[in-house]
């Protein structure tokens, strides 16, 4: 993973989250620094600040791609105008994320982008004592049929697929009901609710867990 | 869609030759204009004068020579007595005479130094055609044949004619021409000057009135005075931007107020919550709370600066309005999807009805019809029912119904419910959930229906429940964006 980035704060915390979760990686400060080691050295792929010193995200983006190379980019911006954000993707730039932005957000933006492409159709996944039928939808939990919505299956199928990842609300909403605007409504802890009290309250073992101010994960947790 | 930007750029004055002055163009053409007209019409003088001068000169000459000719071929007179008669000193003095045979000898001259040579004539039967030697005498000369009795003997007759006074005539008209023509000009730059200072006075005026525009007091600098017709519409265009940046200056003004606002509560909490955890050593797992909750405010920070920045930001039609033909229908059911599960717990029907189609932004659409449904939610008890009707309106038009069969609002508060932060009295602002709302979901819905040039209209009855109409005007009648 590059990381550029100029405020040292940001690159700090994004940095250490990245190594938190598995990553590896590497920080530039400045522009051209960033667009050198992105030349020289190989990543899966880079965080991109628009606002950089000597050379701006936008030149190092545009260099990136005029020399043929698609390694993923994802931008981070403090300024979210509308000419902004199209510039940036119709430069080449696989996402967009506003400051400020929730490192979780990030951290599943970057994983969904890594995904694309390479992701295992998975038909029939089981963990624990859950068993999720995709084709057919269908969830049974401990050899139990459990009665969901198509929306309830949907939510459980996406925090399944993306289990251990911390999910935000927004993304859950995005995913789900194709709603990209943040709300403020409180209706994704709503379903989650109900979908937990279908497959999480009747049994001991609880699979989907709340992170505070984050948003929900699906892991087993040992106890 | 991307035309913020090109507006962010100076106009740029692409043909420099035009950047004149206006004051020395309008005077240049108004010389121009004179010129030609006071130009034109002495040079048609000039050449009446000269063609009926030329006329008369040609008349006389004529004349003169079928007069010479009859006299010579009258039988009862002698050529010789012809010649006495010309050569007397009675005879006209502007006449030249001269005389050949057939073999060019000349017979006879009426004796004047000046008159043009044998050759200078012009044939017999042509023309007659003017001579004259530098600064002498102008004559205008022609030749006729004449047979003289009593052997029938042929003649030649050479007249020259003295027209110098009339060229002197025309040289001095042509002389005072010029000077007419020359004081004409003169005349006419001093009033073209004059003329068109008192015709750009009023964009002298535009200008001092534009000089006076102050950012801090962005209020019309222009009416009152009466503007002439055609600086009129400039001046209200003057007027209308000056308002609109009255406006966009209100709205950022009032964006980085509220802002500053509504920052301190979460902030307060944010710093208290920190200070106090400081204050003593404690457990990981306290720390870990106070980290959770600052993450709340945090997510509540940031998504109020987004709403307010949306909503600052709405006025201009050039946001990035991205507006396609959808199914209202479907929109509406996405929606109602959306919050199926938040109804479900409180007991709410959410029912979609009607067919129409819509032409607007998805996103925007989806975004005002979710803060719409999620008041109704807010305000309906359990049992209740949230119907979102469409129907085509007059023609093009859309119109969208989210009605409840809620608690209603006062008709106190309904006039402000669209305005930001409004909060109805009787309303204690829940700030205790995770999601407490700003007061600004309406505002969003108002900014959203004026991003679409729509409009949008509550009825309620307190107890029976609320409507909110919004209206979308068709493909045709939106302005192009």
């Amino acid at each position: 993973m590059l990381l550029v980035e100029d405020e040292p704060k940001t690159a700090a915390f994004v940095r250490r989250g990245l190594e938190e979760n598995g990553f590896t990686a590497a920080v530039a400060i400045r522009g051209d620094e960033g667009l050198t080691l992105a030349r020289t050295e190989t990543f899966g792929a880079i965080i991109l600040d628009i606002s950089l010193p000597v050379l701006d995200g936008f030149s190092v983006l545009a260099a990136l791609r005029e020399s043929g190379c698609t390694i993923p980019v994802i931008c981070l911006t403090a300024r979210d105008t509308v000419v902004e954000r199209v510039k940036g993707l119709e430069l080449g730039a696989d996402d967009y994320l506003v400051k400020p932005f929730s490192f979780s957000e990030l951290l599943a933006r970057l994983r969904t982008i890594l995904r694309r492409g390479s992701q295992p159709v998975e038909r029939i996944i089981r963990i624990a004592d859950l068993e999720l039928d995709l084709p057919r939808v269908r969830a049974t939990r401990g050899g139990q049929r459990l009665e969901l919505t198509a929306k309830e299956f949907n939510l459980l199928a996406l925090l399944v697929r993306r289990r251990g990842e911390v999910l935000s609300r927004t993304v859950i909403a995005e995913e789900v009901w194709d709603v990209n605007f943040d709300s403020e409504t409180n209706v994704v802890e709503v379903a989650i609710r109900r979908l937990r009290k279908k497959m999480d309250d009747p049994f001991p073992q609880k699979l989907i867990h709340t992170i505070r101010g984050v948003g929900y994960v699906f892991e087993v947790q040992i106890q | 869609m991307y035309s913020k930007s090109k507006s962010n750029e100076s106009i740029v004055v692409k043909n420099p030759s035009r950047a004149w002055s206006m004051t020395a163009r309008l005077i240049g053409l108004q010389i121009l204009a004179v010129a030609l007209l006071i130009g034109g019409a002495l040079f048609f003088l000039l050449r009446t004068i000269t063609s009926h001068l030329d006329a008369d000169d040609r008349d006389i000459v004529n004349q003169q020579a079928t007069l010479l000719q009859k006299w010579f071929e009258d039988p009862n007179t002698k050529p010789s007595a012809v010649m006495d008669q010309i050569r007397a000193p009675t005879a006209d003095q502007f006449f030249f005479v001269r005389i050949l045979d057939q073999s060019g000898k000349i017979l006879f001259e009426n004796g004047n130094p000046a008159a043009p040579p044998v050759s200078a004539f012009p044939e017999s039967g042509h023309p007659a055609t003017y001579w004259h030697v530098d600064a002498g005498p102008h004559f205008l000369m022609t030749k006729i044949e004449a047979r003289v009795n009593p052997d029938n003997r042929r003649i030649q007759l050479q007249l020259a004619f003295d027209v110098t006074d009339d060229f002197t005539l025309i040289r001095q008209i042509r002389q005072s021409i010029t000077v007419v023509f020359s004081m004409a000009l003169l005349v006419s730059a001093v009033l073209a000057y004059f003329i068109t200072r008192a015709a750009l006075r009023p964009i002298q005026s535009l200008t001092e009135a534009a000089a006076r525009v102050q950012a801090s007091k962005l209020v019309s600098r222009f009416e009152g005075t009466h503007w002439p017709v055609e600086l009129a519409p400039l001046v209200r265009e003057f007027d209308a931007m000056l308002a609109r940046l009255a406006g966009s200056f209100r709205r950022l003004g009032r964006f980085s107020t509220d802002l500053s606002h509504e920052l301190r509560t979460p902030i307060n909490n944010l710093r208290g919550e920190a200070e106090v955890a400081l204050n003593r050593p404690r457990t990981p797992e306290e720390y870990r709370v106070v980290l959770e909750s600052s993450l709340e405010e945090y997510g509540r920070i940031t998504r109020l600066i987004d709403t307010l920045l949306f909503i600052a930001k709405a006025d201009q039609p050039e946001t990035g309005l991205k507006r396609q033909l959808l199914d209202a229908t479907k929109e509406c059911a996405a929606v109602a999807d959306f919050f199926e599960a938040a109804a479900a717990d409180r007991g709410v029907v959410i029912a979609v009805r009607g067919q129409a189609g819509i032409y607007c932004d998805s996103m925007l659409f989806r975004r005002a019809l979710s803060n719409l449904v999620d008041n109704a939610l807010c305000h309906t008890p359990r049992g209740g029912h949230i119907d979102l009707t469409v129907r085509s309106g007059q023609p093009g038009m859309t119109e969208i119904e989210v009605s409840d069969s809620g608690t209603g609002i006062s008709p106190d508060d309904l006039p402000h419910i669209f305005e930001r932060f409004y909060q109805a009295a009787n309303e204690e602002r829940d700030t205790s959930g995770p999601n407490p709302g700003f007061g600004l979901g309406l505002a969003i819905v108002k900014s959203i229906m004026d991003l679409h040039a729509g409009e949008v209209s509550a009825t309620s009855a307190p107890g029976r429940g609320t409507t909110i109409r919004l209206l979308f005007p068709g493909r045709q009648a939106s302005p192009t964006s």
